[in-house]
């Protein structure tokens, strides 16, 4: 008889599995069972299937039949003392919990907003070779034959297009009217740059001619909700388009969110030149190709063709004797990483725009408060060890290694950490709606939980435990077993460190509250300042080239109204962006100049209270006023001229300077005063009938509800098919701070945590001296101290404390905050008292928690804490 | 029920009456057996473990480490074998069972 031998897979999964206990017994029965089956196969088949079968809870091994069974019975006791210990102390633990937690959400929340400002874009699978292409070193503005030329020029590129947007349209559909924003004009190349995930549709047709219209697939629901989208035709602004594709939605993380794509063809005709600059362009590089080899054959593409259209103007022999002449600027196209557009170039972003200085600093406020969340443990727990040095010296007398005690004291702040952490994440969640609203994001359960994943959880814990936890498990642990017994009390730590840490946590706090302060100065100052416009009862009213011939009659009637006084048009109106356009002065070698431009009609001076310095503003009537400027101080100073009347500037045809502005602000005070220049606005202008894109109306109403919605009706009666839009300029003025203001309310809110935690810790650091001193505050009492005098002494340590952190906190706080005005044109100088006042202020609170504490100490009577001994 | 200790499943039941007559040579395999011989029932060799491993843990039946044997690749026995609380069981079973089958009214019995 051959030998048999049984499956030693499954022998050996049973001795994996199986608990030592019954081990022999199962094994054996298996095998008596296994030697008398006839058949061999079946043997080892019925073998395998039944050593499966003892799978089972009861025979599994356990954690006690691993190897270690002392360490995991000292964990399982760490565990059990770490939570005794918690129970014995529940306010300590309570306050370090709350501190813990509040830090832990608010490091959670800033970790979820900075992961996602960090992913824009990345989600393109060909990002690194993808690039926004800028006119000159920074240009958002590049030529419409840019992106076409590059394709047919460099086989480098390997795809290149043109976009316009995003805008709004005015969409018909069913005999509906809406206004849907984010639409995109763009070529079908643009789906070879931008990879797009087409529900429905091709991409090779989808943009193909010029009536063609892509949608997302929300936008498709939106529209049509039970129709299949693709093969429908809309009116998009008075002209039918076909939709022949949909989709999928761009993600959130993108600079990019269109929500349409309307078709933008190459002009055949060539009807675009290379000096204007409408449109923006994207390319993506070939595998393999460098960025800077790229710009070299862009800077070469420059001078083919801008440069020979550049020297038809100029009057230049050649492009480089130009570029001698004019060496001041960089001529050439340059690439800008796309997935660096977001937080780096947000001026090239369609969306939200991100800026890494905010996530930095964001990243630095949650770490300070999670720094002081630490250090309130840190010095709670060293500063309670006295209570323990007892247990610390019966476990060493007992044979305690030193390493188990640090595992004692680890376990006990895992713990905690652990519990701050559950915490937290109910925290996060509930400040969620919050936290959008503050960054301005839309953040939901499903954001947050993708960043908080077990693994980062747990390194959390692991860091943040061990960070806190391994000071005082050191110096505890240090403790002499012999002292201890004795009856010495002993208390861990230098008081020195402990000071260190509080003066630390004075010193964040201090520096979180001068901060505030200054950016909430800094926006005041800014929303104050005099613009030289006048903004109030300004209303502006959108898309009044609808109006089209009959905006004559539109202001004729308003302008019978009691409560309007004045009504204008223009192209360009203050907070809401101006374009600027390139002139020549053709008295001085046809030197070039690109101030603001702005096409306006008389009165616009005077809804806006704008003041003239020389000369008139345009007057109704004058027919010469087509070809007259009026330019505002900046563009003059910038041009040298000291006597800029009758000056001419050219751009196709010569205008002669009528008038000189005032500077006043049209943006926020952020950026300096840029030269601009103003033109006569008539349908006959280069830019036809946008010259009356804005209706401006001075109104004076006691009821501006009534009045608006009377011109709303009015407007109504004129354009039937496009829905009445308007806003007050000094609505659109305050929204120029929008970025300061919530950049300041998450300075504030977070600084307030910082606050709350470190007072926190304060109070518990009070209660527990006055503990400590309980008995000298009754002996110094019958002696003979007076109540104020006791609170002094209390109160004098503190102040010290607040007085170094103070120093250190203004010292940093005044560094940073001079780095970050000088970011502003218009600016507050940092006062003595901005930064007094912020010490003042914590001194104050800290005189209120540690009096507030020691009052109840010193008016105690002395008998109730002698009388024990 | 008057005695909650002596509540005992079916197939515990079987096996621990299968222990008491093999007495001293009660172990897994012989169990199964046993079982297999008496009532020609075919019960899986981990039922019979888990359902031994459950009586013991209920104080019905004892255990020790028997010898070994060249058939069982020389992996010892755990033999097992009835204690007075398993007697106890056994007969309050018994009891029970007769005492209730003799409530039963014949006319239902009769006919089968």
């Amino acid at each position: 008889m051959k030998k048999k031998n049984p499956p030693t897979w499954a022998l050996s999964m049973l001795e994996f599995f199986c608990k030592e206990r019954y081990l022999e017994q199962i094994e054996g029965d298996l095998l008596e069972l296994f030697y008398r089956e006839e058949s061999y196969r079946k043997a080892r088949r019925k073998f395998g299937w039944n050593a499966i079968k003892f799978f089972r809870l009861r025979y599994l091994k356990g954690l006690d039949d691993f190897e270690q069974l002392t360490t995991l019975a000292m964990i399982k006791n760490y565990l059990k003392i770490a939570i005794r210990t918690l129970l014995k102390q529940k306010s300590y633990a309570a306050i370090n919990i709350v501190g813990l937690a509040i830090g832990l959400a608010s490091c959670l929340l800033i970790f979820m907003y900075i992961t996602h400002e960090r992913s824009y874009d990345n989600f393109y699978p060909d990002v690194d070779r993808m690039y926004r292409v800028a006119n000159g070193e920074r240009g958002r503005f590049t030529p419409a034959l840019l992106a076409s030329t590059m394709i047919k020029d460099y086989p480098q590129i390997e795809s290149a297009t043109k976009l316009n947007g995003l805008g709004d349209g005015n969409f018909l559909i069913d005999n509906i009217n809406i206004i849907q924003d984010g639409g995109c004009w763009a070529d079908s190349e643009v789906f070879k740059v931008f990879e797009m995930q087409f529900i429905a549709g091709d991409p090779e047709t989808a943009l193909a001619e010029p009536d063609n219209l892509v949608l997302t697939e929300s936008l498709a629901k939106k529209f049509f909700p039970d129709q299949l989208a693709v093969g429908q035709v809309v009116e998009l602004d008075g002209d039918p388009v076909k939709i022949t594709a949909v989709v999928a939605d761009p993600p959130k993380n993108t600079h990019f969110p269109f929500k349409f794509l309307m078709a933008n063809p190459n002009d055949p005709n060539d009807t675009y030149n290379w000096t204007g600059n409408n449109h923006w362009t994207y390319a993506k590089i070939r595998e393999g190709v460098s960025p800077e080899e790229v710009t070299e054959k862009l800077q070469e593409l420059y001078t083919n063709y801008v440069g020979q259209e550049i020297i038809k103007f100029s009057g230049h022999a050649s492009f480089e004797e130009f570029v001698t002449d004019y060496p001041d600027r960089y001529y050439g196209f340059t690439l800008h990483p796309v997935d660096r557009i977001h937080l780096y170039e947000s001026r090239f972003s369609m969306g939200p725009r991100g800026d890494y200085k905010n996530v930095i600093v964001f990243t630095s406020i949650a770490l300070f408060i999670l720094l002081i969340a630490c250090v309130n443990y840190i010095n709670m727990s060293t500063a309670r060890s006295a209570i323990r040095s007892k247990e610390v010296g019966i476990r060493k007398a007992l044979g305690s290694y030193r390493k188990n005690i640090i595992s004692q004291f680890l376990t006990e702040s895992l713990l905690i950490t652990f519990l701050a952490i559950l915490f937290a994440l109910a925290v996060a969640g509930a400040a969620l709606p919050y936290f959008n609203e503050l960054t301005g994001r839309i953040f939901d359960y499903g954001d947050l939980f993708s960043v908080t994943s077990l693994a980062s959880v747990v390194a959390l814990l692991i860091v943040v435990g061990l960070f806190a936890g391994a000071y005082p498990a050191y110096i505890i642990s240090g403790f002499s077993p012999l002292k201890a017994l004795r009856g010495h009390m002993q208390q861990a730590g230098k008081k020195g460190l402990r000071s260190g840490l509080v003066a630390f946590q004075f010193a964040i706090s201090i520096f979180l509250v001068a901060a505030t302060m200054v950016i909430y100065q800094q926006v005041q100052f800014m929303l104050s300042q005099n613009l030289g416009v006048n903004i109030d009862q300004t209303l502006v009213m959108y898309n009044g080239r609808q109006l089209d011939t009959k905006y004559d009659l539109f202001k004729t009637q308003l302008e019978q109204r009691s409560d309007v006084l004045l009504v204008t048009k223009a192209n360009g109106v203050p907070f809401h962006g101006f374009g600027d356009w390139t002139y020549q002065i053709p008295a001085e070698d046809n030197r070039r100049t690109a101030p603001l431009n702005s096409f306006v009609s008389p009165g616009y001076e005077k809804v806006l209270d704008l003041e003239m310095v020389e000369g008139r503003f345009f007057e109704e009537g004058r027919t010469t006023d087509t070809s007259a400027v009026v330019i505002n101080e900046a563009l003059a100073k910038e041009l040298g001229w000291n006597e800029p009347l009758g000056k001419k500037l050219a751009r196709q045809i010569e205008f002669s300077v009528i008038g000189v502005m005032k500077d006043f602000n049209y943006t926020s005070l952020k950026r300096e005063i840029r030269p601009m220049i103003f033109r006569y606005g008539n349908a006959n202008s280069e830019v036809g009938m946008w010259h009356q894109r804005y209706i401006l109306a001075k109104v004076n109403s006691p009821d501006i509800l009534k009045t608006i919605g009377e011109i709303e009706e009015l407007w109504d009666q004129h354009v039937s098919d496009y829905p009445f839009d308007a806003s007050f300029l000094n609505e659109s003025f305050q929204r120029q701070y929008e970025a300061e203001r919530k950049f300041g309310q998450v300075f504030t809110t977070f600084s307030l945590l910082a606050i709350f935690i470190a007072f926190l810790g304060l109070f518990a650091l009070t209660t527990f001296v006055l503990q400590k001193r309980f008995k000298e505050i009754a002996v110094r009492k019958v002696l003979g101290a007076s109540v104020s005098s006791l609170l002094r002494m209390m109160i004098k340590d503190f102040t010290r404390l607040v007085l170094i952190g103070g120093f250190i906190g203004i010292a940093v706080a005044f560094y940073w905050l001079e780095n970050w005005l000088q970011d502003y044109s218009y600016r507050i100088d940092l006062s003595w008292y901005l930064l007094a006042l912020p010490v003042l202020l914590i001194l104050v609170l800290t005189w209120m928690v540690v009096s507030m504490k020691s009052y109840k100490a010193a008016i105690a009577n002395p008998s109730n804490a002698l009388k024990e001994e | 029920m008057k005695n909650k200790s002596y509540q005992l499943g079916e197939l515990e039941e079987l096996v621990l009456m299968i222990v008491a007559i093999l007495q001293e040579n009660a172990y897994g395999v012989k169990v199964m057996d046993e079982i297999f011989d008496q009532i020609g029932r075919k019960v899986n060799i981990s039922a019979v473990h888990t359902v031994l491993d459950r009586l013991e843990k209920k104080d019905f039946v004892t255990s020790y480490m028997g010898g070994a044997s060249s058939e069982r690749g020389g992996r010892r026995k755990r033999i097992f074998k009835v204690t007075t609380a398993g007697s106890k069981a056994i007969e309050y079973v018994h009891q029970t069972r007769n005492e209730l089958y003799s409530k039963i009214p014949k006319t239902v019995l009769g006919f089968q």
